[in-house]
């Protein structure tokens, strides 16, 4: 590891990331398309060395290293930003970047900073993979749809109130913008589900039971059946617009309780 | 003989009154015969005449040293406006500040309404005249070209003309905005007026489903149905048209609410929270303005939309400061090939009189000398090659001098004894 320096290609990242960051906030203020090229195509690198930067991390110490803070944090900012960069340009919703790029570049910087030696050793394995993998996107996915239900309150606020700011003429419409809320949250459902099987069958073959009852189980359960109601309610044409938005940002708050609290309140499993 | 210019002279609804720019209003055979009378000026060697209702402007290509001296005895003659009115009123430009002009106009910068698009069609028009009557030279035709080019990528690149600047358009946008496709939405239009009708024109432009015509009379609303192919309705039936219809606009000279929160109310149950989008163009206004606080029901009226035109406006001028940037690099450029363009006939004539002597002096020699086909050949590519590399660097030499210092020019002639200017 003499060339390839683990800790360099993490503080990359986190400039790469930085650097997108500043740039769409710039765009904020300037508007001017070609800043917003620049951030997107920071992001796009800092993808790749964030990629590496976890591949790194793993050769290094093992596969173990995604249960601790410097793993699991890398993981996350690698989530977001794939996630961002998946809707930004299927939709080219550039405007979302400046809601999504800091928070990738927070968990970056968490991740560099923090220790990266593991308490509990598990083997992973293809299904431990396919569970922590899929649980980290299902969160991002979330959380997008939490970001892009901001705009649509925004860009709802501004119609109903007759001020017409950056985001009226940056963002795309009030029904694009339900559209990708409501496929967010599918693919962030789908993923915690397949999360859900897969850490059943994990927790299965670790220690012999699909389910214990952790308080981070129950918690996820909960968070699913409020996502599953969402969809429900959404695709049976009961709730759209305003109130898609609000739940589903109180769906991600949640699973920001969810994720903080249990690790801080709670010893097991799910902490680092 | 000076160097080699481009210039304008013109006018434009910001310097000069209607009064001034009609006596220039220049438009077929007047501006056929006035294009060539500015071409047949001795000192002018191309020429082009844009005239709008806007601004009228005279291009041309000149090596006079005093490039205007002529042309404002021509305007003044053309307009009937001593020199010094024309003073007042016209701005001269020459090199960059013309060019820089030229680029601005085609984009749109320089226009009464920024980012209009009618400006492309008519600097289009200016060029293909210019053509046409045959006073559009090399100089021209490139700084025509890149004008549009320049003009076409300010367009995609700042998005300029992105945003509507009119009422009838804005609310268009704002449709877009809400529904983001209009393919599965339906058009109501209340009343008439030639605002509303033309929000509607526009509406179906941009591929509303199906439209909807409600007036008091039945006849006058089979009427205007007829004309945008939709279907009529009486005034009595606005609450079943208001629960099929997805836009609606409103115009109609009553004195009171034609929509009210109740009317909305009752039909909010069957739209099943599809949005509706209202827009109000009456003066006094048809629609309780308390329908706006209806959650997914977005009420616009005049006023609304007004200020939804002034922050477009706002988003085109600033636009417009970005265009400024892309814009310099172009002129910088253009000015760049207008230098090495007045190098590039002396080269060429340079490279001819090489090849002429070598012709010659080849015809000469070959006949007396007892040569296979084969040696011919090899004698023919050794002279070639001979003058290519001996040439190779005064030329490249001159090519990149010469467009900064002038002095260049007079000795690459002297030395090669080339043509007097």
């Amino acid at each position: 590891m003499s060339i390839l320096n683990t800790q360099s290609v993490g503080l990359t990242t986190l400039i790469l990331y930085l650097l997108s960051t500043f740039h769409y906030l710039l765009f904020l203020t300037t508007r001017k398309d070609k800043i917003a090229t620049v951030g997107l195509y920071a992001s796009r690198i800092g993808f790749l060395t964030n990629g590496l930067f976890i591949i790194l991390l793993i050769m290094e110490k093992g596969s173990s290293v995604l249960f601790t803070p410097k793993g699991a944090f890398a993981l996350l900012a690698i989530s977001v930003i794939s996630v961002f960069l998946y809707f930004s340009t299927k939709y080219r919703l550039h405007v979302s970047g400046i809601f999504l790029t800091p928070w990738a570049t927070l968990f970056m910087g968490v991740s560099l900073f923090s220790k990266g030696i593991p308490k509990n050793v598990f083997p992973l394995g293809t299904v431990g993979t396919i569970h922590i993998i899929s649980a980290f996107l299902g969160y991002a996915a979330f959380m997008f749809s939490t970001i892009v239900s901001i705009l649509y309150l925004i860009l709802e606020s501004q119609l109903k109130k007759k001020k017409f700011s950056v985001f009226y003429h940056k963002v795309p419409s009030l029904r694009l913008l339900e559209n990708i809320i409501y496929k967010s949250i599918t693919v962030g459902f789908t993923l915690i589900t397949l999360s859900m099987f897969s850490g059943a069958i994990w927790s299965q073959k670790l220690f012999g039971t699909y389910w214990s009852w952790h308080p981070k189980q129950v918690a996820t359960l909960i968070t699913w059946f409020i996502y599953a109601a969402i969809l429900h309610l959404y695709i049976g044409g009961k709730w759209h617009g305003k109130k898609l938005c609000y739940l589903s940002i109180a769906g991600t708050i949640l699973i920001v309780i969810d994720f903080i609290g249990i690790n801080l309140l709670f010893k097991g499993v799910h902490s680092f | 003989m000076g160097d080699l210019k481009l210039c304008v002279a013109g006018m434009n609804h910001k310097t000069a009154p209607v009064e001034i720019r009609e006596k220039f209003a220049l438009k077929d055979e007047k501006l056929e015969g006035a294009i060539l009378e500015l071409n047949s000026l001795p000192s002018v060697d191309e020429c082009m005449i844009l005239s709008t209702c806007n601004r009228v402007e005279f291009y041309f290509v000149t090596r006079n040293d005093n490039p205007f001296l002529s042309v404002k005895t021509f305007l003044s003659k053309l307009s009937g406006l001593s020199e010094d009115e024309l003073n007042k009123y016209l701005y001269f430009k020459s090199q960059e500040e013309a060019v820089r002009h030229g680029f601005r106009v085609a984009s749109s910068l320089d226009s009464m309404v920024i980012g209009e698009p009618q400006i492309i069609g008519q600097f289009k028009d200016a060029f293909a005249k210019a053509k046409e009557m045959g006073t559009a030279g090399v100089v021209i035709n490139r700084f025509c070209e890149t004008a549009l080019k320049v003009s076409k990528r300010v367009r995609t690149e700042t998005g300029i003309a992105r945003n509507a600047v009119s009422i009838s358009f804005a609310a268009v946008e704002l449709a877009k905005k809400i529904f983001g496709y209009l393919s599965d939405k339906n058009v109501a239009i209340i009343g008439a007026g030639e605002m509303a009708e033309l929000a509607v024109k526009h509406l179906i432009t941009s591929g509303v489903n199906k439209v909807f015509v409600v007036n008091r009379t039945l006849e006058k609303a089979e009427k205007l149905a007829k004309e945008f192919g939709g279907k009529a309705f009486k005034l009595e039936e606005i609450e079943s048209v208001l629960t099929m219809a997805d836009i609606v606009i409103s115009s109609t000279g009553a004195p009171g609410y034609v929509i009210t929160k109740e009317m909305i109310e009752k039909v909010e149950s069957k739209r099943h929270g599809r949005p509706l989008f209202l827009i109000d163009i009456a003066v006094p206004r048809d629609i309780d303005p308390a329908i706006d606080k209806i959650e997914n029901v977005y009420l616009f009226d005049i006023d609304n939309l007004k200020e939804v035109v002034e922050a477009n406006l706002e988003e085109r001028k600033r636009a417009a400061k970005e265009a400024e940037g892309i814009i310099e690099g172009c002129v910088h450029r253009f000015l760049h090939w207008l230098k090495e363009h007045e190098v590039a006939p002396l080269i060429a004539e340079l490279k001819q009189k090489a090849e002429r002597i070598r012709k010659e002096e080849l015809a000469k020699r070959l006949s007396k000398m007892n040569l296979t086909e084969e040696q011919k050949e090899q004698v023919d590519y050794l002279t070639q090659i001979i003058i290519n590399k001996l040439l190779h660097t005064p030329i490249t030499t001159f090519r990149q001098k010469a467009p900064d210092e002038k002095a260049y020019i007079k000795v690459f002639r002297e030395i090669f004894g080339l043509t007097k200017e």
